[in-house]
């Protein structure tokens, strides 16, 4: 039962004169009421002072750690890029990207341009049955979206920097590596089939320390302002509600950076792009499930 | 009401992690929860951020609304909402009766009460009495009728003051020793 707001507060003025949620005039009489009722002064006297009690003991909380407060700091990238201050829209790199290993700059002519769907490297063979799945927020660690979004988005500035000598250059020649360092036969996708130009991959200095090998393969589309990335780590048993066969959204519309995340036996792929449109592309593409967005608040 | 420019959006909300995360704390009941849904409150928050209007109150209760939203997504996939909530009529209730309590006593009792709090109630009372929100604003940030913000909050405090109500009478009888012993002393 709802009573109106007016009925309550009339029914219960001393409640509401402590709180200060009265009209001025009907504040104004029940002060008056306060000075000539000792009682009634009294029990406002206890609803202050309840609150202050409360306020006391539920405040005794220790404050967010500062690693916390980093990853919130970091999400801003999160914001639709005409949200963003300007010095945070894409712009001619300034600095090293500080999660990479091994980067050295190499000369743009060691990109290679892969024709489209000509490399696969196995991945279509055995992508996952395209059966439409939802997805929460829980499915994917939130800080897995936030940590990558920002790796994504860092790389995505520095795209000059993903000419590594340390990898291999062509993404044909990655499989040999890729596996090693993962320590997993297991296949993964070649964006190229979707019209995107194999950038660059990397072993990422574990962004958000998660204490995980992580493989970051930078694309990039007709412009550089459409990136993809593509990270693929092992899992340890920490995402289990990450299952095979589904694929899995984060982020609305209209979001910034959307991301989707699959499962390939005991790899776990994210895929990071600069808009719902080429993501969902390239997951048509790849034969990627159906996935149902994760809505915004 | 103005948006701000996206640099001094940033620092308002980022200057609200505290409180953000102490909601969490309290809503989540862990701290491991509390920061992924303080994350996920975050990545919201910066995703939406053209919704976002300047008030007189800040961000504060926007970024609570946002976590409040969800946490309640969370709940609703662990168990389903069964149906409305039913809360007495308390229009009909009588005005409460001072307990004259030892208020520097009544801490760890009182925090014992409040765990024990419906979650509804719980819920309300971390708004009020923590977060200094008003009334319109908790049902703004929760997302249920004023009056319903009205009828917890009464019941909460109902509920707190009734666990506390033996401590009234341990201190009660702890003055009446105290004078008699004092008596006692002067005869």
């Amino acid at each position: 039962m709802n009573e109106s707001p007016d009925k309550l507060l009339a029914a219960h003025p001393l409640a509401a004169c402590a709180d200060g949620e009265l009209a001025p005039a009907a504040q104004a009489d029940v002060v008056r009421r306060l000075s000539l009722d000792p009682t009634a002064a009294r029990v406002v006297e206890e609803h202050l002072r309840l609150k202050a009690c409360c306020a006391r003991v539920l405040s005794d909380v220790e404050g967010p750690s500062d690693a916390l407060a980093r990853r919130c700091a970091a999400m801003a990238f999160q914001m639709p890029a005409e949200e963003r201050p300007a010095e945070e829209r894409p712009a001619a790199p300034a600095w090293r990207s500080p999660f990479r290993i091994g980067w050295p700059t190499a000369a743009a002519a060691s990109v290679a341009f892969l024709a489209a769907g000509a490399m696969t490297v196995g991945y279509l063979a055995s992508r996952p049955p395209a059966v439409a799945s939802s997805a929460r927020g829980s499915v994917i660690p939130v800080h897995y979206v936030s940590d990558l979004s920002r790796v994504h988005v860092t790389c995505a500035r520095h795209l000059e920097q993903h000419e590594s000598t340390d990898w291999p250059a062509e993404v044909a020649s990655l499989r040999d590596p890729i596996r090693s360092y993962l320590r997993s036969e297991r296949a993964y996708p070649d964006l190229s089939a979707a019209g995107y130009r194999f950038v660059g991959c990397a072993a990422c200095g574990d962004p958000g320390k998660r204490g995980q090998r992580l493989v970051h393969l930078v694309y990039v589309g007709k412009t550089a302002a459409d990136t993809i990335s593509l990270f693929i780590e092992p899992d340890d048993g920490r995402n289990p509600d990450i299952r095979e066969g589904a694929c899995y959204g984060c982020g609305n519309a209209d979001a910034a950076h959307p991301m989707l995340a699959w499962r390939s036996g005991n790899l776990l792929f994210f895929l990071v792009g600069n808009g719902a449109e080429p993501v969902k592309k390239v997951r048509e593409t790849m034969g990627l499930p159906t996935v149902q967005v994760v809505a915004g608040p | 009401m103005d948006r701000p420019d996206p640099a001094e959006f940033r620092r308002l909300v980022l200057a609200e992690l505290p409180a953000v995360h102490r909601l969490a704390v309290h809503l989540a009941r862990s701290r491991e929860r509390a920061d992924d849904l303080v994350q996920e409150t975050y990545l919201r928050a910066f995703r939406s951020a053209g919704t976002f209007r300047t008030t007189e109150f800040g961000p504060r209760p926007w970024l609570f609304k946002i976590l409040h939203n969800a946490w309640r997504s969370r709940m609703a996939q662990k168990a389903p909402a069964t149906g409305g909530e039913e809360v007495a009529d308390q229009t009909a209730a009588p005005e409460p009766v001072p307990l004259d309590l030892d208020w520097d006593q009544v801490d760890e009792r009182l925090k014992r009460a409040i765990e024990e709090l419906p979650d509804n109630y719980r819920d309300v009372l971390l708004l009020w009495a923590v977060e200094g929100l008003k009334y319109r604003e908790i049902a703004d940030v929760t997302g249920v009728p004023i009056g319903t913000v009205m009828s917890r909050l009464y019941r909460a405090r109902q509920l707190l003051m009734t666990s506390l109500a033996p401590l009234a009478a341990e201190h009660r009888i702890g003055a009446d020793v105290t004078e008699g012993e004092k008596q006692e002393a002067r005869s």
